[in-house]
């Protein structure tokens, strides 16, 4: 558990989570309301990503894709339900509780193949088979003439209902994704504490050691990215909604790699530091060029990359740990 | 084949380019015993290690555990079938402590399925046959310290606590004094000597006072061949031996 000034600094995160709306809207912003729960959703994201980079070692540079996945089964199943037409002979539907569960099937089973696939290499080569097969995802989505192609898929029946939940309402909205992440915070941390998480990270420090051990690593990696990919098809379902709307971008290469930065950013390998990542990485991006702006800075508002670039890679040098490893100081021990 | 055979290598091959590595080898182990490997750098020690444990293929030749051929069996699987090697550079997991590691190997040898989504620390199941194996090889107090923050003959005990974690019937030991000083020597020597009967050990090593202290049988490579089995009295006082490895040092002594 986190001790200290890390302590204090999430306390202060759940607390202004909590109350975010409210405050948002006393202070005459509560068009920030949507922004956040942007940012919460891709902190599910990040979380789910670390599974992979922070607790097994396995750089992915291809979570993108699962994300677009989940986000596109919401999307098309919103499409059928509007033009009351079937897929695979099913009816569309705006019903959450039917389409977030189905976005999360969907993309744990793309992991699941893909996972297959890619885990039979590692290092460089892993990198570079998941960046190929999001690319591969992504072509598909651009190719999909019937959902918009490039152009992506308008919700046109806006966001999904929950059961008794409205999701159009921003503040329902907000309050599902906090609890959504919320949960799955908890589920990961049950998860890397269990013998199944305490061999995954004994994969990551010495896989060659757990192999002569018996352990089957292969089926322990492909288990946990069907897991993670599951994850960031909730998140990408989450988005879906947010904005009602779906493109191709959602698996872009360049969201991959954000994801990436996010979780190492905040801290690959602990619980709280994806969350950090997401936090830290899209306000600066939101940020970063209007305190220029305030500040008289015409060249870096409109190159405000310069700064950001740099900002990320001193936060890394400085903590292998990232943002959480700043916040919580010494490692254990 | 005899009763208390446990593993026999029978006409092992193994090719790199022109080099042969392996070549035509033969090896029986007797079950309970511990058998030292011996020969000069290059005989091919570590090959075949890495071919018993299944990390490397042979291109020919057969290997038999308990009777059964296993030649092309993998390594999880060898492991599962009992046997269990440690390693020459250390090879242990950096992160966790000491408890961690051993727990980890235990619930390796434990785990089928259920039992894998059960939380592990503080799993009596797996932290107590773990603290007890951390007390067989003598690093009872350090089950809290990070495996990184050992010293090096300690690493060693504790990559022996792993091994034995699987509850092997087969113990491959590559070298286990590697890099150690006299005291920490004697430790491990202690500790092996306290396995013998209880697991059979096949152990490579340099500290030739250690060999011989230890086996009960050694068998000498040389440029991947089988030159002579035998008790260490036998080996000691073997011509071909003495003329290959031991040369003007063993007349010494």
């Amino acid at each position: 558990m986190p001790d200290g000034f890390l302590r204090i600094v999430t306390l202060a995160l759940v607390v202004l989570a909590l109350f975010f709306p409210l405050l948002a809207e006393a202070g005459g912003s509560a068009y920030l309301v949507p922004s956040a729960s942007r940012i919460l959703i891709y902190a599910l994201a990040a979380v789910s990503l670390n599974l992979l980079v922070g607790y097994t070692g396995l750089v992915s540079l291809g979570h993108a894709a699962y994300l677009g996945v989940g986000a596109y089964v919401v999307g098309i199943l919103s499409f059928h339900a509007v033009e009351g037409s079937t897929i695979f002979g099913l009816p569309g539907t705006v019903e959450g509780l039917v389409s977030i569960p189905l976005a999360i099937l969907f993309s744990a089973l793309v992991a699941l193949v893909l996972g297959a696939l890619c885990l039979r290499t590692s290092g460089i080569y892993f990198i570079m088979i998941t960046l190929a097969f999001a690319q591969m995802m992504f072509f598909i989505t651009v190719s999909l003439e019937r959902y918009g192609g490039d152009d992506g898929l308008f919700m046109y029946a806006g966001p999904n209902r929950l059961g008794p939940l409205d999701l159009s309402s921003e503040w329902t909205f907000f309050y599902v994704c906090l609890a959504v992440l919320f949960a799955f915070l908890l589920f990961c941390r049950y998860l890397v504490g269990t013998r199944f998480g305490r061999a995954l990270g004994a994969i990551r420090q010495n896989e060659a050691r757990m192999i002569t051990l018996g352990c089957n690593v292969y089926r322990y990696k492909l288990a946990i990215f069907v897991i993670a990919g599951a994850g960031a098809g909730l998140a990408g379902a989450l988005l879906a909604n947010q904005a009602s709307y779906v493109s191709p971008d959602v698996l872009h290469w360049t969201r991959s790699g954000e994801l990436l930065f996010m979780v190492i950013l905040g801290g690959s390998g602990t619980l709280l530091g994806p969350v950090f990542g997401a936090v830290a990485f899209l306000l600066l991006e939101e940020y970063l060029p209007v305190l220029f702006d305030a500040a008289g800075l015409e060249l870096l508002k409109e190159h405000w990359r310069i700064v950001f670039g740099p900002l990320l890679i001193i936060v890394m040098l400085f903590n292998r740990r990232g943002l959480y490893g700043l916040l919580a100081g010494r490692p254990r021990q | 084949m005899s009763a208390d055979l446990l593993l026999a290598v029978d006409g092992l091959e193994k090719r790199f380019g022109a080099l042969k590595a392996t070549d035509g080898l033969d090896l029986e182990v007797r079950t309970g015993e511990i058998h030292a490997l011996i020969g000069p750098n290059g005989a091919g020690k570590s090959t075949l290690m890495k071919q018993l444990s299944g990390e490397m293929k042979p291109d020919a030749g057969r290997i038999l555990f308990r009777g059964a051929d296993i030649t092309y069996a993998t390594a999880p699987r060898r492991a599962r079938l009992g046997i269990a090697r440690s390693y020459q550079i250390t090879s242990i997991f950096p992160d966790y402590t000491v408890l961690e590691n051993v727990a980890t190997a235990v619930q390796m040898r434990m785990t089928g399925g259920a039992g894998i989504l059960r939380r592990a620390k503080g799993d009596a199941d797996i932290e107590e046959p773990a603290l007890k194996l951390i007390e067989r090889v003598g690093l009872s107090g350090a089950h809290d310290r990070l495996a990184s923050a050992l010293a090096h003959g300690q690493q060693r005990q504790l990559e022996c606590a792993m091994a034995l974690a699987l509850e092997p019937s087969l113990l491959l030991l590559d070298e286990p004094m590697a890099g150690m000083g006299p005291q920490e020597s004697a430790i491990m020597v202690e500790l092996l000597r306290g396995l013998r009967g209880q697991v059979t050990t096949l152990l490579v090593e340099h500290d030739m006072d250690a060999v011989f202290s230890l086996a009960d049988r050694i068998t000498v490579l040389v440029y991947g061949k089988a030159i002579a089995t035998g008790s260490p009295d036998e080996i000691r006082n073997n011509p071909a031996v003495r003329e290959a490895y031991l040369g003007e040092e063993a007349d010494a002594s």
